[in-house]
């Protein structure tokens, strides 16, 4: 049972989070996509011959240009690969139009439709694992532990204040007591 | 209870074949799929599940209690399995959580035991938690023997060896986002293991072997033992003439593990030195460590040139001997990327752990071309002409390919060399070496998707011909039969997914002669007949032309609906949910019954199937019984009313 709940109206993702287009001679497959935040796009270039990408879009903290170089195809290194994580920190559910040039001509547009990611997620792998793109995930995510962080910060002065209040009432219990005593003895 | 059984197909979402009040013979064809749950459907519904087609009959059922205890002692457990007892058959509580299931033996001796002691009929259940074995030699009187439980799941896949001596369970890592836990938050997620339990003593299984795979383990996995094949240089010496492979799906391809530098492959093929008389439990710790070795052996992905786009991911791989070739194969199951078929008949004798030269693919089947020329070309015949965006459309019932069975032998017109040879039409001959007629023999392998959701379609269960391994080209396609009724009360004319997997095909099996059974989940156990595709499909020049494949075929052929069965507890017990327990409340995947994960055919003509929720059901379609083999149902629901 594996797939992440999706439904759109052309070529869909799931499975792996990643989304493949094969770069061929006088066509790209596919031409056309939807995808999820967070899924990664792969562009292979299976022919002889470097090609550039590039797109421009408006993302959440500002435009976004991006531009890749594939050299040409080569089953041994993944230089004829371009990737692109569509992480949710940057990107908005649009359409990103992704321009191929030969040469500096432009030869191809691609359309992806970025659907957005409401996908609860419960935990990520022990050890965290390899976002695509070649960045190391941690177990524990810079923002996680920001987070945790300030949760935890608060979480303690919270407690702090009310360890103060208990002492402070107890010890105003005390001296209340203290000072019935003494009135109680006169 | 007899009221329910009649009242039940006549109480939303159930159909079947419905009988005629006037004439006892005929049927009424009753959808049994309803998407909406409203006032007259509930999927929680159980009686209101129990249906089939007449032609389906219930033969034996276990709901997988072993002795009364959800767990066995601590000492137990991840270490051995306990033995079972035939007085909680069928009594509470149900551990339930089932999923995949695997069945060995010597079906076609009855499974008889040998003088020497082998023999015999097992059947293995994986269910997150643990895993059972049953014996099954005969189908109306299964029991129980043992099982194992581990505290740290998630068991998912089981595989045995064909001795009934080796089991292979994985322990994958869950609720991931590529493989969440639909329906549940359970902190318990699984472990990222390969365990191998000596099953040698069916009523004691032992864990012998355990290995890691970091980070999520595998998905699925098969294994084969090869004796005609020597290593140059044994690496150990107590390797004796035959060999472990092992075939892992890792749900976390080289994208993952690239994180060190090194790109695994998404099959992967380990050798296993195991030696297994020192893995022999008598033995001391030292003795069986040193027959624990496992080597990364090799790997396998799609190249991308090969696809046409979209998600290229390794779901599960199906070892099988191609009848004709004699390679051995994997059929392999990529997702986008199709069907993969790939030759593991010859390892390496040096290990290639990055798959740069082995296993090598054989074949393929995707519905688009895959290449510039030739058989996966534009004008090939290894394709459904469709262009990538179509093929990549889950919306049309396309992508997603989750699983793949191929036959284990031929077929010709419904027959097979099973089947007596006086049986044989004529245009059969004398079998497939036959000088004139043995093209009439055709070796099909099946596959389909699966949809966590789909708002258009539930999948089709793809007939590819796969004679030739080496041109794989499409015969026969099929779907749940049936229109819908959408939620604004038009109709639809597919089956859909509103969620949960709920009407997604799952895994399957192959009979002898043609017939399929496919799991569908919710929708239940489907069996369809494929026997006659070759004498069915319309080619364009009045004659078959293999070597032009898809392109000569102006018409597919029919896969012809036999009937289905939903599980639904034991008709004998009025209310099983609540007299066997059931867990209703806390279920992995769905609180429905039926939700079938797996299910395996047993040549004697019957269908073993793994319910999620309520246990193992054993199931006898009337196409497929044979007198050699007759186990009748010892049950009846009259002589339990009484």
């Amino acid at each position: 049972m594996v797939a992440v709940l999706l439904m759109a109206p052309t070529a869909s993702a799931h499975g792996a989070n990643t989304f493949a287009f094969i770069m061929r001679n006088n066509s790209v497959q596919p031409d056309e996509a939807s995808v999820q935040q967070n899924d990664t796009l792969i562009f292979y270039n299976v022919v002889d011959r470097n090609r550039t990408l590039t797109f421009s879009t408006e993302g959440k903290n500002g435009t976004i240009d991006w531009e890749c170089e594939t050299g040409p195809s080569n089953s041994t290194t993944t230089d004829d690969e371009c990737r692109v994580w569509l992480d949710p920190e940057y990107y908005n559910p649009t359409i990103l139009e992704i321009q191929i040039s030969n040469n500096r001509t432009l030869w191809h547009i691609v359309n992806v439709t970025i659907l957005l990611d409401n996908h609860t997620e419960n935990g990520p792998p022990e050890g965290g694992f390899t976002l695509p793109g070649g960045g190391q995930e941690p177990s524990e995510s810079s923002d996680g532990i920001e987070l945790q962080n300030i949760l935890l910060m608060g979480a303690i002065i919270s407690f702090t204040a009310a360890a103060c209040i208990w002492i402070m009432r107890n010890n105003f219990r005390e001296y209340s007591n203290n000072i019935a005593k003494e009135e109680e003895e006169e | 209870m007899t009221f329910l059984m009649l009242a039940a197909p006549l109480s939303g979402c159930i159909g079947v074949f419905e009988p005629d009040a006037d004439e006892s013979d005929s049927w009424e064809w009753i959808d049994p799929v309803t998407e909406i749950e409203d006032g007259n459907h509930s999927h929680n519904d159980l009686f209101a599940h129990r249906l089939a087609t007449p032609n389906a009959q219930l033969i034996d059922y276990h709901n997988l209690n072993c002795d009364g205890n959800v767990k066995p002692p601590a000492e137990l457990d991840n270490v051995a399995g306990r033995p079972c007892f035939d007085e909680f058959k069928n009594t509470g509580p149900t551990p339930g959580d089932n999923s995949e299931i695997a069945i060995e033996g010597n079906f076609l001796d009855d499974c008889e035991i040998y003088g020497d002691g082998t023999g015999g009929c097992f059947a293995y259940v994986s269910s997150y938690n643990q895993f059972e074995i049953l014996d099954i030699s005969k189908p109306n009187d299964i029991r129980l023997l043992s099982t194992y439980y581990a505290e740290i799941a998630r068991m998912i896949d089981i595989k045995v060896t064909s001795d009934n001596n080796w089991v292979l369970v994985n322990h994958e890592l869950t609720n991931s986002e590529l493989d969440p836990i639909p329906n549940d938050d359970d902190a318990n997620s699984g472990a990222n293991r390969l365990d191998l339990i000596y099953v040698g003593d069916k009523t004691s299984p032992i864990k012998v072997a355990e290995w890691d795979n970091p980070p999520a383990g595998f998905h699925n996995q098969d294994l084969h033992v090869y004796c005609d094949w020597e290593p140059a240089n044994p690496t150990a010496l107590w390797q004796d003439d035959c060999h472990l492979f092992l075939f892992g799906a890792d749900p976390y391809p080289e994208m993952v593990e690239g994180s060190s530098g090194t790109f695994y492959k998404g099959t992967q093929v380990f050798y296993a030195l195991i030696d297994f008389e020192g893995l022999n439990p008598t033995n001391n710790n030292e003795q069986q460590n040193a027959s624990r070795e496992i080597i990364r052996w090799g790997g396998y992905t799609p190249e991308p040139q090969t696809t046409c786009g979209g998600s290229i991911f390794n779901h599960d791989n199906v070892f099988f001997i191609h009848p004709i070739t004699k390679q051995k194969m994997l059929a392999v199951s990529y997702w986008g990327a199709g069907l993969r078929l790939v030759d593991v008949s010859e390892p390496p004798q040096l290990a290639d752990p990055l798959g740069i030269s082995w296993p090598p693919e054989t074949g393929r089947w995707l519905g688009c071309p895959t290449d510039d020329a030739g058989w996966y070309g534009p004008d090939g015949g290894g394709h459904a002409n469709m262009d990538s965006d179509v093929w990549l459309n889950a919306n049309d019932g396309n992508d997603n390919i989750h699983y793949a069975v191929p036959q284990d032998n031929l077929i010709c017109s419904g027959i097979s060399e099973y089947d007596p040879i006086e049986t044989w039409p004529e245009h059969c001959g004398t079998g497939p070496t036959d000088a004139t007629y043995s093209e009439n023999w055709r070796h099909y392998t099946y596959i389909a998707p699966e949809y966590g959701s789909n708002a258009n379609h539930t999948g089709f269960i793809w007939t590819i011909d796969t004679t030739d391994p080496t041109k794989p080209f499409l015969v026969s396609k099929w779907k749940l039969p049936g229109e819908s009724t959408l939620a604004d009360g038009t109709t639809h004319p597919h089956h859909y997914i509103p969620g949960g997997y709920i009407f997604s095909p799952h895994n399957g099996d192959t009979g002898l002669s043609g017939h399929v059974y496919w799991t569908h989940y919710h929708a239940g156990v489907w069996i369809t007949d494929h026997g006659h595709i070759w004498d069915e499909l319309v080619w364009e020049n009045g004659y078959p032309e293999p070597d032009r494949g898809f392109q000569a075929i102006t018409q597919l052929a029919p896969s012809h609906t036999l009937g289905y069965y939903l599980p639904a507890g034991p008709d004998w017990i009025e209310d099983p949910t609540n007299t066997l327990g059931y867990d209703m409340a806390d279920c992995w995947a769905s609180c429905m019954i039926p939700f079938d994960w797996g299910l395996q055919y047993d040549p004697r003509g019957f269908v073993f199937i793994s319910e999620m929720v309520s246990g193992v059901y054993v199931v006898q379609f009337d196409e497929d019984y044979d007198s050699r083999y007759d186990y009748p149902a010892l049950w009846s629901v009259e002589a339990s009313d009484e």
